[in-house]
């Protein structure tokens, strides 16, 4: 007789998810929380997914824990601002111990994204490149006006009628294309389970205990959560270059090195690195006599692949893009001249608060820690992972040091490809102190990505739409976080040295590392919740504006590509109607110190800024100067620089008011714009400090 | 015992000196010091302790708003459901008292009154007994905890040719349930605002918009309100309060006014 006990025994896990989820559903309901139709349903149903998939087991401990702060925490989600993000992200979260449970189990990998896959398809904003992909797929299926039509061109395409994006990957993804967003979708899921059943046979022939949990990471955290199943190459890509490691580990055989690295070059020029790497490692195995052959084929092979391109392709993949002096110019320039700004790009990719694995995904750090173990356990799997790995980030932030990270685009998507070595190298350090609370520390990053897919577009503005969701506009927590757009050295450099103190303490096993990094998370909170003294220009909330508008108006960095000192935004008063009214903080002393940084242009009568406060009152009028060009932008062609906000040197002026006659409010308004000559007219604020 | 802790101890006293001194002396920073004194002497699952220093780490950051007591408050139940010491359980249930004394979270009174009452309870299921009591405690006699302090938003305006424009489209619900429009220095003649509405089971009302003495309602769907001479600011809010199972929202989408 089938006892009703032992079921519920054994089944134990299966009967908590399903519970949950109804306990989930309730709960959203009975606090009133947002999106009841769609998140509130959607988060129950991956707990439902997940415990059909579970089967056999027990209660997975974390999963209670998070259970329990959600139902906590969702009484208070009306409290502050942002909450409901937490909130939402706390319930998700809970099912990914389950999930990580079912990872080892037959089909795990695949089993494991199921219930990711109606948030992946419903609530993430079809954006990006991904119309413009889109696009490419309909037409090449059918050359009339279709659904994604006005997609068909974009900014950055070299030439008209030849598309920015080359047609091999929207070609794949033609049997997707009947079921519109959610079929192209469905077969970028796909091409993702590929990258990682392959990523994973590859870590088991390694011998990596943990093979099919890692892969599964692979999934939940960014760089591959940033586009899992979303209209990108990413992928795609990375099954290509997986399936190359794969079957030269099996069969030896250099055919399918060579040919991965046609198709990625194919894919998208940017995985160029990517070919590099794997030919690099092909010619390193190779010894004597075969090296030196191998050398030769493959430099009369790109010489044909480029003569190919040119003469039978019209240019539209190599030539029309990168056959040009200026291109060349470029390229040797980047090293010569413009070494910080590499180097700044190189240090982003980790420290950037908008683009930067530290704050996205701070497992990465213990996948740096393992590099060297991996190296030295496994030379072969370092070398097949790693050097791909290594090119393609070089070439990467060599190319473009100043649009490397694709933004508006998801952050970290770019850096998708250093995902297997950094997860082979975290199997190394597995089992180390402070591994799992890095790793559950980005799950739970992840857990926000999946609920709020918008949090993952940034805008190369200087603040993280994260961040700046959770912690609002008052907060100080941005002033402390390093910004490659907002460049301070010291802050910047000392997030970096953090970074690299955390890769060493695990690195060396140090049992302190836990306290180094909490005492950071929490010295970083307190420094956050101070009064907020320094007010980025752009950032300043509507309430403490009359009118004003953000130059550049456009979101998209694309109008700011070409600046040449500061992509920074700023806010343009150029109205005598515009103007800022800051708080006076609580805290002032005997007097009140301002510091305004903005340009001023003006074609007709001199500007200025006009500063009052209670009845204490000051002026200052200045214009700015035009600046020199870069000595490198010289060299490219004889340039001088228009007098536009973004070419103007700043100019800093320095108030003290006297508490006594201080008011409640400072208000900056401009000066000298009644009539307003030129369109580009106006005080630009970029920074106000209140001390 | 607590020489064993006293590595953490330390720790946890040098965070509580850090708040001391940049945040004053209050209930708010008491609560701080007992909370951080329980999470270093907390005994059970590592994860306990790391969701009890995220829960207090984050409260730091919303010490202007009242998120620092919520989460406060989450982190105390979860550690007092979860803490197999009774000491480390006694400072979480101290900590929700000073919490209730600093007044920033109003209907907290059966859930800081659970804690004390669990805190002395050893077994797990009664424990969490009678913390689920007093949640239910707080939501059938007050409702979700809120804070005194009052949220709203501000939309930003736009001067363009002859007229002003609030072009960016905000959602108002139960965590921000006020928005404002302001025209400074300028007085147009009529301004005409697009809202929706919905997330509730009936037809009537669930937010007005109020322009001065005059009041316009915002019913459920699509509404265009045509004001005349508006005076300003405007005010567009949700009037619905919490009730389960209802999840009022407005959305504004934009407004403008001729000059």
């Amino acid at each position: 007789m089938i006892s009703l006990r032992r079921i519920a025994e054994e089944r134990s896990g299966m009967l908590f998810h399903a519970a949950s989820s109804i306990l989930i559903f309730l709960i959203w309901r009975i606090a009133g929380m947002p999106s009841p139709g769609l998140l509130g349903r959607l988060i129950p149903l991956s707990w439902l997914i997940t415990a059909l998939l579970y089967g056999k087991g027990g209660i997975p401990k974390l999963s209670v824990y998070l259970l329990t702060v959600f139902a906590v925490f969702s009484l208070f989600w009306t409290v502050n601002t942002g909450f409901e993000v937490i909130s939402a992200a706390c319930a998700l979260m809970g099912i990914f111990p389950g999930l990580m449970s079912v990872s080892s189990r037959r089909f795990g990998i695949l089993l494991a994204l199921l219930p990711l896959i109606p948030l992946i398809l419903l609530l993430v904003p079809f954006t990006g490149d991904e119309p413009h992909f889109a696009s490419i797929t309909e037409r090449l299926v059918s050359p009339q006006t279709g659904r994604f039509s006005e997609y068909s061109s974009q900014l950055g395409d070299p030439r008209a009628g030849i598309s920015h994006h080359q047609s091999l990957y929207p070609a794949l993804m033609i049997p997707g294309y009947p079921l519109s967003v959610p079929g192209m979708r469905g077969m970028n899921l796909l091409f993702a389970v590929a990258a990682m059943v392959l990523l994973s046979k590859i870590l088991r022939d390694s011998g990596l205990n943990n093979w099919k949990q890692l892969s599964v990471l692979g999934f939940f955290l960014v760089p591959g959560c940033s586009i899992l199943g979303l209209v990108y190459p990413g992928w795609l890509a990375l099954a290509v270059f997986l399936s190359a490691v794969y079957l030269y580990s099996k069969s030896k055989k250099s055919i399918w090195v060579i040919t991965a690295a046609i198709i990625l070059v194919l894919i998208k020029f940017r995985f160029i690195g990517l070919s590099a790497g794997l030919l690099a490692a092909l010619l390193i195995e190779y010894r004597g006599k075969r090296k030196l052959l191998l050398f030769a084929a493959l430099v009369s092979f790109v010489a044909a692949g480029l003569l190919f391109d040119l003469l039978l392709l019209n240019g539209r993949i190599f030539w029309v893009r990168y056959g040009n002096m200026s291109f060349i110019k470029v390229v040797l320039l980047q090293p010569l001249y413009r070494t910080p700004e590499v180097l700044l790009a190189a240090g982003s990719s980790l420290a950037d608060i908008e683009s930067g694995l530290l704050w996205k995904a701070p497992w990465v750090l213990a996948g740096f820690a393992g590099l060297n173990i991996l190296k030295n356990r496994n030379r072969t799997l370092f070398l097949w992972l790693g050097l791909p790995a290594l090119f393609y980030f070089l070439i990467l932030v060599f190319w473009n040091p100043n649009e490397w990270s694709g933004m508006p685009t998801p952050a970290g998507r770019m850096l998708l490809p250093l995902l297997p070595v950094l997860l082979a190298s975290l199997g190394m350090v597995w089992k180390r102190k402070g591994v799992k609370l890095l790793i559950w520390i980005s799950l739970g990053i992840s857990a926000v990505y999946f609920t709020y897919p918008v949090l993952r577009f940034n805008f190369a503005d200087g603040s993280d739409s994260l961040v700046s969701r959770i912690s609002g506009h008052f907060s100080s927590i941005t002033d402390i976080l390093p910004s490659a757009l907002r460049f301070n050295l010291p802050l910047f450099a000392g997030w970096m040295m953090f970074a690299l103190f955390v890769i060493i303490l695990l690195k060396r096993k140090n049992r302190y590392i836990q306290y180094a990094v909490t005492s950071v998370f929490l010295l970083s909170c307190i420094l956050g919740g101070l009064e907020k003294s320094v007010w980025e220009a752009e950032d300043i909330p509507s309430e403490y504006r009359d009118y004003c508008s953000i130059y550049p108006f456009e979101t998209d960095l694309e109008s700011r590509k070409f600046w040449l000192f500061s992509r920074e935004k700023m806010l343009m008063l150029g109205d005598p109607a515009d103007a800022v009214v800051l708080p006076v903080p609580e805290d002032a002393g005997d007097s009140l110190k301002l510091t305004v940084l903005f340009r001023s242009l003006s074609e007709g009568a001199e500007t200025g800024i006009a500063v009052s406060s209670g009845e204490w009152r000051d002026s200052v009028y200045a214009l700015s100067e035009v600046r020199d060009a870069p000595g490198w932008v010289s060299i490219l062609r004889d340039t001088h620089l228009p007098s536009m906000p973004e070419n103007l040197r700043e100019v800093r002026s320095d108030f003290t008011i006297p508490s006594v006659d201080c008011g409640e409010s400072i208000r900056i308004a401009p000066l000298g714009l009644d009539g307003r000559h030129g369109r580009y007219d106006g005080i630009y604020l970029d920074r106000i400090l209140i001390r | 015992m607590l020489l064993m802790n006293k590595g953490n101890l330390l720790f946890a006293l040098s965070i509580s000196l850090g708040v001391f001194i940049l945040h004053g002396f209050s209930f708010f920073t008491i609560a701080v010091s007992l909370y951080s004194a329980g999470t270093a002497l907390v005994r059970g699952n590592r994860a306990v302790t790391v969701i009890s220093i995220i829960a207090g780490g984050l409260a730091l950051l919303f010490v202007r708003t009242g998120g620092a007591s919520a989460l406060l408050m989450t982190g105390a139940v979860f550690a007092v459901l979860f803490s197999d010491r009774i000491i480390s359980r006694y400072l979480f249930a101290l900590s929700s008292a000073a919490i209730l004394f600093s007044g920033v979270l109003s209907g907290i009174i059966p859930l800081a009154a659970s804690l004390i009452a669990a805190s002395h309870v050893k077994s797990d299921k009664w424990r969490a007994a009678v913390l689920a009591g007093g949640i239910l405690g707080v939501l059938i006699i007050f409702g979700p905890p809120s804070t005194y302090i009052h949220r709203s938003a501000v939309s930003e305006e736009l001067l363009a040719e002859g007229q002003v424009i609030w072009p960016a489209p905000s959602e108002l619900n139960l965590g921000m349930r006020e928005l404002f429009l302001e025209a400074p220095g300028i007085e147009p003649d009529c301004i005409t605002l697009k809202v929706y509405a919905g997330g509730v089971r009936d037809n009537d009302p669930v937010g007005s918009a109020i322009s001065g003495d005059r009041v316009f309602s915002v019913y459920p769907g699509e509404n265009t309100l045509i004001i005349e001479e508006p005076e300003f600011p405007i005010s567009i809010k949700i009037t619905r309060t919490w009730k389960p199972f209802s999840h009022p929202v407005i959305f504004f989408e934009y407004a403008e006014a001729s000059i």
